[in-house]
Order: structure tokens, then sequence, then C-alpha cells
């Protein structure tokens, strides 16, 4: 047909309405904050230096790093920085995704199960570690809590994407319903656990629920690559997921093959915020607020908004990290607890906006 | 080169949505469905889409099963107009009215897009909405929205030849007078200018005689009658159909014809 | 970066810096421990001064608030500690995460970790480690060894004893119930050795306590942290607690209290918390 050939020819077009513009724009101010989280920390270097020091691997420049600095710049603050950007990213893609999957601006990867997952999965390993998944520690040792997570996020969800599943269909409705029943029965076992723990066992979950960056490292790398690898996947189903939010029937009448994209979706959120809580815990709100920020200042078109909330959830995670790191040094707080506590306000402000608005 | 329904039945548990029902929707004509509520119509509409598989039988795309049909593809031959569509995200108007030239993502032009979408917006009288917010838009604005959407989607790309299917339930629900009007004028001049199939899930009996080509009457999930709009709208039929009485009203040739009823 | 370059290049300059630390390691003197026994141990020895920042589980002997706190055990910092530029670190064994103390390996600081001072034996071979990381062994074999001979005194006179009294402790009072502390707690050691039982044998760890069973149980003495007796408001505030009014050892008069940081794990100070309560509990035969 006439049509087939033309199809070739004109590929990727400018689309209308959307402010694409905004994109680059993100992106020197996420590489400012990269700048700033590289060059601010309890040793103190000079951001410019350290920018100097990472070209003078290029021949541009020459480094006056003493050896300490750069053990810090490259040892310390490099991987974390790289994990804060993958994590980010991660987070604010899959919260923009799942939103849009189930029409709901509050919408979380949490809400299929990923993040119960994760957690059930680490409680297990912390508190029955020793006894009952010995030869599992021993197998994967410094692996073995990211290793669970992933594991963790990943089977919880697949169990509520199949329990949500009627004759080759998933209803949204029905998956949203059945992420609250396994959430709960998930959170259950996750207080039985705990209340078998101990007070060191304790501390640590309480802990890894807050959130922490400063497992990074060499272990967290390929929890960096699954984060990368998913988060690619995701930013291909923009287009669809647009459709998506004026409903699955509507989506699937104007041609999008919605059974694919929901279990495209749900799994490629799943490894990304399964990978997320792998490497660094449990961090709120991120997955919240990148998406809206990212609608707040773009309008509401997905080829816009996933890139966006990708960027803004990198920006955010790394200016927390580096508040994290600075506030009460020489210890350093729960990442968890510095976006939650600059999230909750955050949030509040956006739904008075949000009443204001709908009032005029 | 027509949309068949060949001999389908709809069960779903014990009720019987659909029974025996054949009919086929042909290009440059405006069918109306009418009966009344719980009939089976919305079924109908349902089974034409691809949305609801029949029990039994076929239902056919030039000859081909609709499940066999891609997405992609069947997309960009039939669209379809919903009952209402809610939208939790700030999409612009004219945002959710280009989401119908997505089946031609690739295939299309953004000049041509520019100009289709204009012009399902101004069939639909909405080009004075394109920038507002569809979630803040009254009910009527929102179905003439998804009208110019399904209308986007309709009107496919100019070197193609074949035959589109518009299918609209209950269109002119929520709709002021003027608008119920331009909405079944845009089906009828759809089929009589571009070739198109429509089809419209309708309640007003002379709103059907006056726009539409065909008319198929439903009811207990059965095809009744279905053919020319003045042979199938007998008075005595209809009545029966919809358990009041209904008089055709004294005409002259070449008028519409028009009808009054009560109890 | 790919790791064979980081790793090459991470060698070439820790080079110096291990030169370094092998002329420090003979005697560190810009020392963070990690860890209460730890902190506590450091300063029992005489080497208090050298410590430049401890954990926040340090709680014990006062000197060391005014140290820096490098945060909880298992949430350091590599660059909170590395900004400190200490010589060595001594942390108990857990202590963590990972991959933030092999950082600070790599950057030619020695890192020693201190087994769990779970039991009297555990206290004696951690004080000798300590104690040869500082280069004080004269001291450590003095202070091990006193803290063994007491310990196994104490133990002998409580195995001795006939009907060992039953003693209750509790965490904290008033809403909810109670934690108590089980087996395998600093606690169950501590009443053992002063020659009494513990009531909550039957739980392992901290647990929350059933009110039923508190009273069920009926112990003869409340041992209590001096802290939660101040916030109850003392023996006569606690006589109209609903539920501990109850029992016969509040009505008597028979509670005891002890400084919480000496309750909450072992330590070199564990004989002297062991032979207070025992001091309460039989006042007339030492």
């Amino acid at each position: 047909m006439a049509y087939l050939s033309l199809a070739k020819i004109r590929r990727r077009k400018k689309r209308d309405g959307a402010s694409y513009w905004l994109l680059p724009l993100l992106l020197v101010v996420l590489f400012i904050a990269i700048l700033l989280s590289l060059g601010i920390g309890g040793v103190s270097i000079p951001p410019l230096a350290s920018a100097g020091h990472f070209l003078s691997y290029l021949g541009l420049t020459h480094s006056d790093l003493q050896p300490q600095e750069i053990l810090i710049l490259e040892a310390v603050r490099l991987p974390r920085t790289a994990l804060g950007l993958a994590i980010g990213m991660a987070l604010g893609l899959s919260g923009a995704v799942m939103q849009s999957l189930f029409r709901n601006p509050l919408a979380d990867p949490g809400l299929i199960g990923v993040s119960s997952g994760a957690a059930l999965a680490v409680v297990c390993v912390i508190v029955l570690g020793d006894s009952l998944f010995a030869s599992f520690l021993e197998a994967t040792s410094s692996y073995s809590l990211p290793l669970a997570a992933f594991a963790g996020s990943l089977a919880t969800t697949a169990l509520v994407y199949n329990l949500a599943r009627r004759q080759g269909a998933t209803d949204v409705a029905v998956m949203l319903l059945m992420g609250i029943a396994v959430n709960a029965i998930v959170g259950s076992f996750i207080g039985l656990l705990t209340y078998i723990a101990d007070d060191s066992e304790l501390r640590s979950l309480t802990f890894w629920s807050m959130g922490s960056l400063s497992g990074a490292g060499e272990a967290t790398w390929p929890s960096i690559g699954i984060m990368l690898f998913a988060s690619l996947l995701l930013l291909r189903l923009s287009g669809p997921l647009n459709l998506f939010l004026l409903g699955e029937t509507e989506a699937k009448h104007l041609g999008v093959a919605t059974e694919g994209i929901k279990r495209q979706a749900a799994l490629a959120a799943a490894c990304a915020t399964g990978a997320a809580v792998a490497a660094a815990g449990m961090i709120g709100f991120i997955g919240l607020i990148a998406p809206h920020l990212a609608r707040l200042i773009g309008g509401a078109d997905n080829r816009f908004v996933l890139p966006a909330a990708a960027l803004i959830g990198a920006l955010l995670i790394i200016l927390a990290d580096t508040i994290a790191r600075i506030v009460v040094l020489p210890a350093e707080l729960p990442i968890g607890l510095v976006t939650s506590f600059i999230g909750g306000p955050f949030f509040f402000a956006l739904l008075f906006r949000e009443f204001r608005k709908r009032r005029a | 080169m027509t949309l068949s329904v060949k001999d389908v039945s709809v069960v779903i548990g014990a009720t019987t949505l659909l029974q025996n029902v054949t009919l086929d929707l042909i290009p440059g004509q405006f069918l109306g469905i009418l009966g009344p509520n719980g009939a089976g119509k919305s079924t109908f509409l349902k089974v034409l889409s691809g949305e609801l598989s029949p029990s039994h039988g076929t239902v056919t795309l030039d000859g081909i099963p609709l499940k066999v049909w891609k997405d992609e593809a069947l997309a960009r031959r039939r669209a379809v107009m919903p009952q209402a569509s809610q939208l939790a995200f700030p999409f612009s108007a004219r945002a959710v009215v280009a989401m119908g030239r997505w089946p031609y993502e690739t295939l299309s032009s953004s000049f041509q897009n520019h100009r289709v979408i204009e012009r399902a917006m101004a069939i639909a009288d909405i080009r004075h909405l394109g920038k507002r917010s569809y979630p803040v838009l009254s009910g009527g604005e929102k179905q003439r929205v998804q009208l110019a959407r399904a209308l986007a989607q309709s009107f496919g790309t100019e070197d193609e030849t074949d035959s589109k299917y518009l299918l609209l339930d209950e269109p002119t629900a929520g709709l002021d007078i003027a608008h119920q009007h331009a909405v079944l004028k845009a089906a009828r001049d759809q089929s009589k200018n571009y070739g198109t199939a429509s089809m419209a899930v309708l309640h007003d009996l002379n709103q059907a005689a006056l726009y539409c080509d065909q008319v198929a009457l439903i009811s207990n999930g059965r095809l009744v009658a279905s053919g020319a709009t003045a042979e199938v709208m007998e008075p005595a039929r209809l009545s029966r159909i919809f358990g009041c009485t209904i008089k055709r009203q004294a005409q002259q040739v070449k008028e519409a014809l028009s009808f009054t009823s009560s109890l | 970066m790919t790791y064979p370059i980081r790793h090459l290049f991470l060698s070439l300059m820790i080079f110096p810096a291990l030169l370094v630390s092998a002329v420090a390691h003979s005697a560190p003197n810009r020392i963070i421990t990690v860890g209460g026994p730890v902190t506590e141990i450091v300063y029992a020895l005489g080497a208090g001064d050298r410590i430049i920042a401890t954990d926040t589980t340090s709680k014990y002997p006062e000197q060391q608030e005014n140290l820096p706190k490098v945060g909880y055990m298992r949430q350091l910092s590599a660059e909170g500690l590395l900004a400190l530029q200490p010589d060595q670190i001594i942390a108990l064994e857990g202590s963590g995460p990972a991959p933030v103390l092999d950082t600070l390996k790599d950057a030619g600081i020695a890192v020693t970790f201190i087994p769990e001072l779970n039991s009297p034996e555990a206290i004696h071979t951690g004080v000798l480690a300590i104690a040869g990381i500082l280069g004080t062994e004269e001291n450590g074999q003095v202070l091990g060894h006193s803290v063994k001979e007491k310990l196994e005194v104490l133990q002998q006179q409580a195995q001795k004893r006939e009907n060992p009294p039953l003693v209750l402790f509790l965490l904290s009072t008033g809403q909810g119930s109670p934690m108590t502390a089980g087996r395998g707690t600093a606690i169950d050691t501590i009443i053992q050795y002063s020659g009494a039982r513990n009531a909550a044998t039957d739980l392992q760890g901290f647990k929350p306590m059933a009110s039923e069973y508190i009273l069920a149980h009926a112990p003869d003495y409340l041992l209590l942290p001096s802290r939660t007796l101040e916030q109850a408001g003392g023996l006569e505030a606690l006589k109209k607690d609903p539920l501990l009014g109850k029992l016969k050892a509040v009505q008597e008069n028979r509670v005891l209290s002890l400084d919480g940081t000496l309750l909450l794990g072992l330590g070199p100070r564990t004989p002297e918390a062991i032979a207070t309560i025992s001091d309460q509990i039989f006042p007339n035969n030492r």
C-alpha cells in the first residue's frame, strides 16, 4: 500500500505542543548539580578543581589535587553521584509511568508491590539470614541485600500482575486492588519479622527503610546497569502511555497493543524501582514529585513528562544526597529523610495550588 | 470491503446480550442503531469495535476476522467515539484531538496532521477551546473534543483508498440541541464526502430519521429490522419495540420522516 | 570508569599512604571508636585522649560527649570519617556499611573489628585486642584480668544461692506493653550473675511483654533503667500505676534501678553493675 513507503521517508518529525526546549535546560541544571555534589562534602575540594581533575583524564588540564582528595572524589563522591543519577532517573520515570498506567496522579510503583516486595525480602535476609539463608548469604556476600531486594520486588509485581489477569487481559483497576491486598499481606509479614528481629537488626531495618546512597561502590554497578536499561525501556513507552491516559479502551481503539504496554511498563518499572531499592533502600516521594514537577513546568504530554521526570528525579536525588552528606557532619542523614522532609511540604503546596485552581 | 457481523451472539454468564445478529456496515452510509435501554446497542458497538469478542459468530473487516488484525492497522481503519472519557491530567483540548493521529504517527507529515486536526476541531466546533485544559471543560465540550479526536482518526492520510469506519456511542448525549445536530451532520458528511461507514447509537427517532441513511432496530439482543431508514422505521414496529404509541406525522414527499410518541 | 583503571589508580596513590600508616600503626593517636563498649574500653585503658570521634551508640564515659559523633555505627559516612583524618578506626563487629569501611581501608586507614561483647569471655578478649592496637598491652592485661576474675567470683557466688529470686526487667513503663529483656541480652547475663533468675527467659532478645504475663509471673524484684524510674515519677508514683502497682515487688519496695549505660551492653563496668544489683537483692550475705 502507498503509505508503507511513506513510513520510511517520514520517520521522526517535530511534535507540536510540548515544551521540549525545557529538556536541554534541565540537563544544564542537572550538570551544575552534579558539579556541586562532586565539589561539596566533609573534605572541601573546590568544584572547579574537581572538574579540572576529571578533565585532566582527557589531557585537557592538569590535576592539582592531593591523593586523598582524589580518593574522595573517585572512590566516594563519583560512585555516589552516579548511583544518585541512576536512582533519581529510575524513580522519576517509574513514577511517571505508573501515574499514566493507572490514570492516577497519585500512583507510584509501590502500588503494585515493588517496594513492599523488596522490603519483605530485605527483612527476611536481615532477620532470618543467618539461620535460614546462610548458604545464600555466603554465595552472594555483599550482593545479598541488593539481590534479595531486586528479586523480592520482581516477584511481588509478577504476583500482583498475574492475580489481576482475567482471560489473558489485565484490568488496571483490578491490578490496583490486587496491589493493595498484596501490599497489606506483605506488610503483615514484614511486621511479623520485625517482631522477631533483635535490637541491632531493627536498627538496620529502620535505616534501610530510610534509604542511603552510602553503599555506592562496586556492589552497586549492576543495579545501575539495570536501572539504565529499564529506564530506556520506559522512555520508549511515552507515546502509547499518552493514549492510556484517555482510558485503556480508547488506547486500544487508537491502535495501542495495550496488554503488551502494560506488561512492559509493569516489568520495567519493577526492574527500575527494584534495582533502586536494592542499591539504596527506600527513598520516598521522588517517584511522586518528579513527574508532578515535570507537568508543572512543561505540560502533561508524556513525551515530555517522561524524560523530564527522569532528569528532575536525578536532580532531586543529587541535591538531597548533597544535603544528607553535609548537614550533620561527620555523620550523615538517611537520604529518604531529606526527600520526605522536603517532599511532604512540597506535596502540600501542590495540592493547595490544585484546589485553588479548581475553585477559580 | 465491509465491516461485517455474521450470526454474532454475546453471552456473559447466563445473560444473553446479543443473539444471532447479522449486519454489514456499508461504506458511504450512515447507520443509526435504535432500540430501548438495555437492548444491546452498546454491546453491538463493542463487538464492532473489537473491544468485545463474540461468544459465537464472526466479525470481519475486509473478510479478515477482527482478532487477526493488528491493533495499529485496525486503528487506521476504524475510529470510536466513546460515551464519556475522563482525563486526570491537564492535556489541552487540542492535544487530546491530536491523539487521534497516533495511528498515523509514522505515516503522516506534521503539516498534514495539523490540517486534519484543525479540520476536525472546526467540525466539532471546538477551535476556540484548543488551548483550554481538557479536565476543566464541561461535559458537552468534552464530548465534542472526543468527536474531533475520532474524526481526526478517521480522516487518515491523503493517499489512502481503504474505506473507514466511524463508530459513535450515543454521540448526542449531554449536548445542546445545536451541537446534537452538528454531530449528526458531521457523521453524515463523513459518509457522504469521504465514503466512510458511520454508525451511531441514537435515542431520538426524529434525528435518526433526519440524518441516517440506514437504521437498525435492536430489541432484547436481537436485530429486529435493518435497512433503509424509511422502510425500517414503521410506526407499528417502533411502537412494539419501544412499548409506547408512536405515530408518523403527515408529510410531504422529499421531507424527512417525523414521529410523535405517547404512552 | 572501569574497575581495572580505578584499581590501578587507587593502588598508585595509596602506596605512599600505606607507608605513612605503617609508621603510624605502632601507636595510633587519631582514633575513631565505633560502638559503645569499644569507646568504654579505650577510656578504661587510659587512651581516651587519643580518641578524636565516636559514634552515637557511645554513651559512656562523660568525657566523650564533647567529641564529634560520626553517626550510628551501621550508617557511617566515608567522607565524614575521612575528613576527620583518623589513623585508626576500632569498630564493634557489625559496624558498616561494608563499602564505607572498605573505602577507608583503601585510603590507608587501619580498620579493626572487635567481636561483639556478648559473654564474659568476649569482654576479656575484647579488652586484650583493643589494648594490642593501642600499644597498652600491660594495662590490657591488668584490666582484662581483673574483669575476668571479678566475674568468676560473682559467678561462683551466684551458683551458691539457693532459691534465687525472680527479677523482671522493664525498659519502659506507662502506655502499652512494656519491653522486657529475654535470653541473649546483656541484662539476662547481669541478672544471672547477680544470683537471681530472669523472669523473661521464655523470650529471645528485647520483646514487649503482655500485661497479664507480667502479673502472672509475680516477680520478686522489678529492675528498671534509672531514667525510666525517674520518668515514671519514682517509686511512689509506680505504686499508683494501674498495672505495676499491683505487683508485690512494687508494693513492698523491691524495685531496683541501674544506669542504662551499664544495663544495655556488657563491658569493663559489668562486674560493678552485677555487684550493685547483687548487693541490693542480698544485702546481708556477700
